[in-house]
């Protein structure tokens, strides 16, 4: 099965996008560990590679890309952290995401799949013995199967959650101390790929990056508003469509806008 | 073919034949002796006898010897800089050929590691106390980058032919610039050196076979059946210039290979005892061992080997070395705490990444 050469322009786009945010993250944090991006650059650009979705017919409209173990050490550990004796905080992401390249630029839902994982690593001494410590939370499109009748809990169709599947393969060896480990509310969110997923984890995580890499690089913000357009627009919008409103009267102010509700908007 | 390489030096006649000797033993090149002259004499010469060689050798201090009749004032680079100018002139070179560099650890050290501008000068660098042990590796060396000049000048920018891959034009974009891909003003030289030290020796688009045995988390000392895995790869190996001295494989034909194979395990998710559990299973292979961490490590994720060690190393694990600016799609290199700790890191000459230190300083003091 071939895929067509309009195809294989927007996956080219997304994959040109790819190597502008590598090169931003390399210029901004230099010790991250993102050599999958070339993987995940190879794959959009392969004609031959179609991306994958569980259970679906094969589309060769469809573009994907994994990106696996991409590591960010924190420079120091944030305030509110417990126990307060961990070192060597680092983050890892792993993100697989597929989507339809016909949906791109419309109002549709703008991903067909979607894993999203984010884990925090460390590490505390007890008499010299490291002990690593672990957190982890996930977003993820809930996969809506005919015969699920409903579930147990309501899935909003992206989620983010504390937890899942990460923690719970180290569930045997675990301490949680006073610690409950409970099944967490999924909290809806808007869908994110590199692009916006990784937006999300440098103002989450790393602050004092996010803040010069919006304030200094025009590229970066270049390219989290257009993705931010294609991506969390028609989330929102559709979202918003419960109500009707009319622009004019809705009430922007210093505390009530787009970018106090949501700071990812930076630019709004 | 044999290549003919001229080896100049100031150094008796008995010396540099034990060099030469040290140098042409497997019989893939010939050399032959040459002492320096005066600058303007000895560029004459060369000029005459071009047709003679293929390479050249130089002594760094070629001023060493200042008795008898062929004296020199002048060193190495000073005489490189001459001939590469003296280059596709009427009255020059007709064709471009390597010079390589020849001399002694302390000399290396004193006169040329810090004079960063002279490095692209030549091609590689031996020392002279290594022609002993390591004489084979080092012809291997000077045959393929004699060859590669030859291959690189009869189409400079033909890279199917220079990397011998079918598929190149997704690879050729990502790693040469628009000067490379048009091969305007650039020399064979410089596309051989670029070639040469940033594709072939740095790991990124190839990898060598520890970072590959690393990545699939086998053991390659312990395991009986590696050779025969290799095998199965063999597609995959690199088989463009330099390709005999340094053996790589494009990484991202393992990948597809890996994802062909098992289509539900992402290679780099899995720790090392799953990776080698499935290799195993699916290929009948009983002799391939699970490679170890290095202690004070936390993963058997490997992905890439501490540079200190040359042992598999999780990303996380490590810390990244301070070096020259790596290309987006080069790997970044590590070293392990272990190695840091234990001292070896530094004995080898690496250095912690300047942003590392703070780091490694809130670990270290766990382990005083």
């Amino acid at each position: 099965m071939a895929v067509s050469s309009e195809i294989m322009k927007s996956r080219k786009k997304l994959a040109t996008d790819l190597r502008k945010l590598q090169a931003i993250i390399y210029e901004y944090f230099p010790t991250a560990e993102i050599s999958s991006f070339e993987s995940a650059i190879t794959e959009l650009r392969n004609n031959e590679r179609i991306p994958q979705i569980p259970g679906i017919e094969t589309d060769t409209q469809l573009w994907g890309y994994t990106l696996s173990r991409m590591i960010f050490n924190f420079e120091k550990v944030p305030k509110h952290t417990t126990p307060d004796n961990c070192k060597d905080l680092k983050l890892i992401l792993d993100i697989k995401v597929v989507g339809n390249c016909e949906d791109l630029k419309t109002m549709k839902d703008p991903l067909r799949w979607l894993e999203f994982n984010i884990v925090i690593e460390g590490i505390k001494f007890i008499e010299r013995e490291p002990i690593p410590l672990i957190a982890s939370y996930h977003l993820d499109r809930h996969i809506h199967d005919k015969d699920d009748g409903e579930t147990e809990y309501p899935h909003p169709l992206y989620h983010f959650q504390f937890g899942g599947r990460k923690l719970k393969n180290y569930n045997d060896s675990i301490e949680t101390g006073n610690l409950l480990v409970f099944d967490s509310p999924r909290i809806p969110h808007f869908p994110m790929e590199a692009i916006l997923g990784i937006d999300f984890i440098f103002s989450n995580f790393f602050p004092h990056v996010w803040s010069k890499m919006k304030t200094e690089s025009s590229e970066y913000v270049n390219l989290i508003e257009e993705y931010q357009d294609m991506i969390l627009k028609p989330y929102v919008h559709t979202h918003a469509s419960k109500w009707l409103y009319s622009i004019e009267k809705l009430a922007n102010d210093s505390f009530w806008n787009p970018n106090t509700i949501c700071p990812q908007l930076f630019n709004s | 073919m044999t290549y003919n390489i001229l080896y100049i030096d100031d150094e008796t006649t008995e010396n540099s034949q034990a060099y030469a000797d040290g140098l042409s033993g497997l019989g893939l090149i010939e050399i032959s002796i040459k002492t320096p002259t005066s600058v303007e004499v000895l560029l004459d010469e060369l000029i005459a006898e071009q047709s003679d060689f293929d390479a050249l050798i130089l002594d760094l201090r070629l001023d060493g010897n200042q008795q008898g009749e062929r004296v020199a004032k002048y060193t190495a680079p000073f005489l490189a800089q001459g001939i590469r100018s003296k280059r596709l002139l009427e009255n020059g070179f007709k064709k471009e050929f390597p010079i390589f560099l020849i001399s002694s650890k302390d000399n290396l050290k004193k006169y040329f590691d810090s004079d960063t501008s002279s490095h692209d000068l030549f091609d590689y660098t031996f020392t002279k106390a290594n022609v002993g042990s390591k004489g084979e590796f080092y012809e291997q060396i000077i045959k393929s980058i004699t060859e590669a000049y030859q291959i690189i000048s009869e189409g400079k920018t033909d890279f199917n032919k220079i990397l011998n891959r079918k598929n190149i034009d997704e690879i050729k974009n990502r790693i040469f610039t628009t000067k490379f891909l048009t091969g305007e003003n650039t020399s064979v030289s410089e596309i051989s050196q670029y070639i040469f030290n940033e594709i072939i020796r740095k790991s990124g688009i190839l990898i060598e076979e520890n970072v590959l045995a690393a990545r699939l988390g086998i053991d390659i000392k312990k395991s009986e059946d590696w050779e025969q895995f290799l095998t199965l790869l063999k597609d995959y190996e690199y088989s463009g210039i330099f390709n005999r001295p340094l053996k790589r494989w494009w990484f991202s034909d393992i990948l597809e290979w890996w994802n062909n194979n098992f289509p539900n395990a992402i290679l780099i998710r899995l720790d090392a005892s799953q990776r080698v559990k499935l290799i195993i299973e699916k290929f009948n292979l009983e002799k391939i061992v699970v490679a170890e961490a290095i202690p004070k490590t936390t993963s058997t994720k490997f992905w890439t080997v501490c540079q200190a060690y040359q042992k598999p190393l999780d990303p996380k694990d490590g810390f990244l070395i301070d070096g020259n600016q790596l290309k987006l799609w080069q790997d970044r290199r590590y070293i392990s705490l272990e190695s840091i700790l234990e001292r070896d890191a530094k004995e080898k000459g690496f250095v912690l990444h300047p942003e590392e230190k703070e780091r490694f300083e809130d670990i270290k003091r766990e382990y005083m």
